[in-house]
């Protein structure tokens, strides 16, 4: 969270790459060689940030390796202040410190609590995080030690499952509505193309659009580059869903089995939350055995 | 006989109360003793609550006692205060016993608080003094030591202040005695301290404990205060425990062949008359972890995990019982790196980290006798360590143009090691910058533009791995050169293939890495017959009457 002065050295780096000699059939050509708009946006406008987001990942790792909980806690406020105005940069860090202390061992119980206290932090805004960190973080909320372990009074928990189960229900709603029935990911007719041919064969695939001079095949090429993009966003989309809508009945069902395991127990809620969710007779069956004899 | 001294600071807390500076700290004793005369069948208890001299200024000692037989029914009580004569409180009691048994004293203790108060009103004028809490009368005594002036009983007006609680509870004292009897202890309890416990804990109802634990267990005298004698209790039982004295060590090696299997462990004083036991009954059980890959394709490798991959944990007992029932069961990395959320219910979702390397995950139980014990699996993380391109079975015709060089395929592109799950990354292709010759000379220096988007990496398959890219490999359509006719030319492209962990196209966000380069490579002869390449699929050929073949 420091650098801020690789702009100017950036831009001039990209000046200086803007054009390439190629040698043809009918002599020498000047090809415009620009990077693609992502990459631009990356080299020139992010570079700086980007770095500062590579070093704040790097100082998480550092903190979590020296097993340092309370410099992790501290960095995350320094994280939710600098990245105030970028949130999926800030959700992206918080959910590194989350995981690291949901996943090490810190010899301290309060690293649990701070982990679900981040993943509640980051879903405050779920609808706005992709879907896949949405279900990671949601993911963490099944962690109850700090209740059980004493560090949250357990009066608390009635009202903080209450609390869990909104954001579990929000992710569940998403999934549903995210899914698509009608496409089927397997069908070779929605699958991207790595490379796409250019209209007329005169120029490899792979080619940057850029380097086509003649304007009725660029605007085609670039029409199928776009349509083949399309594509693989929504494969990528539901193939995400898909996997999400795969594993959803065993996390519900770890939800259900942990939160409904720790008193007070309340069948009924848990019932209602059982059929709310369809989840089947055998797998009801064995969260209703497991939270009784827990 | 018991005894106790009480170290407390009232003084203090009241007084700083009403505002003055003290720190006074007084204390009492308590004490209590019992005794049996079998000859006359005669209980005789004896308690007091006794202060130190100069603190009767403000406290007055209390002592409230009863006696009880071993089943607790109380067959005396009595209780008394101090007086200006004797500043301890003392009861005695003598009552007829019951026969040979161990009677039981309890004496409480108390004191009754002069509070100081400050500014009530007396005689038309406002005074400091001491309270009591007889109808809130107020008990005027100077602040000189054994000065008792008077009492008086009075309105208090203005703003007179005063603490609600007047009588303080200071513990009680305990004894026990058969007297000349003269029994031995029976045993109340076990307690048991497993390997990992700081200290002992009362084993109430069934005991947990993974196979191979060694569990000390721990005999309590009833009553406490009488110590078991010598050879005494003997410990037996059906989990193999056998030995003497108040504690012993039970290795449970045999496992428990269902829940109504009890291992037991019993203690038995067989000096007492009638002979006292207690069982505890444990449950011995083996614990398994299973480690599910979510992408658990037939013949993959089950000791290694790709990158990010998702691996679901659970676990299985022998006899079957629930993770609370074992003490609460965590699923934790010990060595390496990844990703939990720390469940107790021994079901977590481990994800691979970014890098590969070794990982250990233990499956640890949180409390009860066999606390931090487990089971762990070690496993190893991998990245992809190359891929090559299969001609698609889903198109697998050539492209061609009739007249021109020309040949074109649609390949996949799979990653390798084949036994790996890495239907977690993305897949695109980078930059690559071509070298020609001949017939294709104008496309030497020609740059490889990186894939606009990532793919999911997705059916993975023992045979021929992951599919991570469908890939549309195209010469393009050369016609013969106007002078020249057709005449031998290659084109050679290297193309950076990168894997990623997220599908934003920024690598800050995907943490893109290059791992192989694919190689691009295509030829035309002399007559125009096209052959091309690319990282293993191929060479495939069309010459150029062929016919036409999804040209355009």
């Amino acid at each position: 969270m420091k650098h801020k002065s690789f702009k100017p050295f950036l831009i001039l780096t990209a000046g200086l790459s803007i054009s390439i000699f190629v040698f043809s059939q009918s002599g020498i050509i000047f090809v415009p060689n620009q990077p693609t708009h992502s990459e631009r946006r990356l080299e020139i406008d992010d570079f700086h940030q980007t770095n500062d987001y590579q070093n704040d990942l790097k100082k998480i790792s550092s903190l979590t390796d020296s097993r340092d909980l309370k410099g992790l806690i501290r960095f995350s406020e320094e994280i939710e202040k600098y990245w105030a105005n970028d949130s999926l940069k800030r959700s992206s860090l918080l959910a590194e410190i989350s995981n690291s202390l949901s996943s090490y061992d810190f010899s301290d119980n309060l690293q649990y609590k701070h982990s679900v206290k981040l993943a509640k932090n980051i879903l405050r805004d779920a609808d706005a995080l992709p879907i896949q960190l949405e279900f990671e973080m949601v993911s963490k909320l099944l962690s109850t030690t700090s209740y059980s372990s004493g560090i949250e009074p357990s009066d608390r928990w009635e009202s903080e499952r209450s609390k869990r189960m909104k954001l579990v229900i929000h992710l569940w709603n998403r999934i549903q509505e995210s899914f698509d029935p009608t496409f089927d990911t397997s069908d070779i007719r929605n699958q991207p193309l790595g490379n796409i041919a250019v209209p007329g064969g005169k120029y490899p695939s792979g080619v940057n659009p850029q380097v086509i001079k003649e304007s009725e095949i660029k605007e085609k090429y670039m029409a199928s580059l776009a349509a083949n993009k399309a594509k693989a966003d929504k494969l990528n989309f539901q193939i995400q869903i898909r996997r999400m809508k795969e594993q959803i009945p065993s996390f519900l069902e770890k939800v259900l089995t942990d939160f409904y395991s720790l008193d007070p127990k309340n069948p009924k809620e848990l019932e209602k939350n059982i059929r709310m969710f369809k989840l089947d007779q055998k797998t009801r069956q064995r969260i209703l055995d497991t939270t009784k004899n827990t | 006989m018991k005894r106790i001294l009480l170290l407390f600071a009232p003084v203090a807390i009241c007084l700083a109360a009403f505002g003055l500076n003290a720190s006074a700290y007084s204390s009492v004793d308590g004490y209590s003793s019992v005794s049996y005369d079998s000859a006359t069948n005669t209980v005789t208890g004896i308690s007091y609550t006794s202060q130190a001299y100069g603190a009767d200024l403000y406290y007055q000692p209390y002592d409230s006692v009863y006696i009880a037989l071993e089943d607790g029914s109380q067959i005396a009580g009595g209780d008394g205060f101090s007086t200006e004569e004797d500043p301890r409180a003392d009861v005695y009691l003598q009552v007829t016993g019951n026969g040979c048994q161990f009677y039981q004293i309890v004496g409480q203790h108390w004191v009754r608080a002069y509070y100081y108060v400050t500014n009530y009103y007396d005689h038309g004028v406002y005074l400091t003094g001491y309270l009591d809490d007889d109808d809130y009368n107020y008990y005027f005594r100077e602040q000189v030591q054994n000065t008792f002036i008077g009492s008086y009983t009075f309105t208090g007006q203005g703003p007179s202040r005063a603490a609600e609680t007047v009588f303080m509870f200071l513990g009680s004292t305990v004894d026990w005695s058969s007297g000349t009897c003269n029994l031995p202890p029976k045993v109340s309890k076990i307690q048991y301290k497993g390997p990992n416990n700081s200290s002992f804990s009362d084993a109430s109802s069934t005991l947990y404990v993974l196979k191979d634990t060694a569990v000390t267990f721990k005999a309590i005298p009833n009553p406490s205060n009488v110590t078991f004698p010598s050879g005494q209790p003997v410990w037996s039982g059906s989990s193999g425990a056998s030995g003497t004295g108040d504690t012993i060590t039970v290795t449970f090696s045999t496992v428990s062949s269902n829940t109504s299997d009890f291992k037991t462990v019993v203690a038995t004083t067989t000096s007492s008359s009638p002979s006292s036991s207690q069982t505890i009954n444990v449950i011995v059980y083996s614990l398994t972890g299973t480690l599910t890959p979510q992408d658990n394709f037939t013949g993959r490798n089950a000791d290694k995990y790709g990158l990010l991959e998702k691996v679901n944990l659970a676990f299985t007992t022998t006899p079957s019982i629930s993770a609370g029932n074992a003490g609460g069961l965590t699923w934790k990395i010990t060595s390496g790196q990844g990703t939990l959320n720390n469940t107790t219910t021994g079901s977590d979702t481990f994800i691979a980290p970014k890098t590969a390397g070794a990982v250990t995950l233990k499956l640890e139980i949180q409390n009860g006798p066999s606390k931090q014990l487990g089971t762990q699996s070690n496993k190893t993380v991998v990245a992809p360590t190359g891929a090559y391109m299969i001609k698609s079975p889903d198109v697998p015709s050539l492209t061609h143009c009739n007249g021109y060089s020309s040949v074109g395929f649609f390949g996949e592109v799979r990653l390798e090691p084949r036994d790996i799950s890495f239907s977690n990354l993305y897949f695109r292709e980078g930059t690559g910058k071509a070298t020609a010759t001949g017939f294709y000379i104008s496309e030497d220096g020609r740059n490889h533009d990186p894939t606009d988007f990532m793919t999911p990496v997705t059916n993975c398959n023992i045979t021929s791995g992951c599919k991570a890219f469908i890939d549309q490999v195209y010469t393009g359509k050369w016609p013969a050169d106007p002078q020249l006719g057709f005449y031998y030319g290659d084109f050679r492209w290297p193309i950076k293939w990168l894997y990623a962990f997220a599908n934003d196209l920024d690598p800050v966000f995907n943490g893109q890495v290059e791992f192989t380069t694919a190689i691009h490579y295509q030829e035309s002869n002399n007559i125009g017959t096209a052959s091309i390449s690319k990282a293993g699929a191929g060479p495939f050929s069309r010459l150029v009457g062929d016919p036409d073949n999804g040209c355009d």
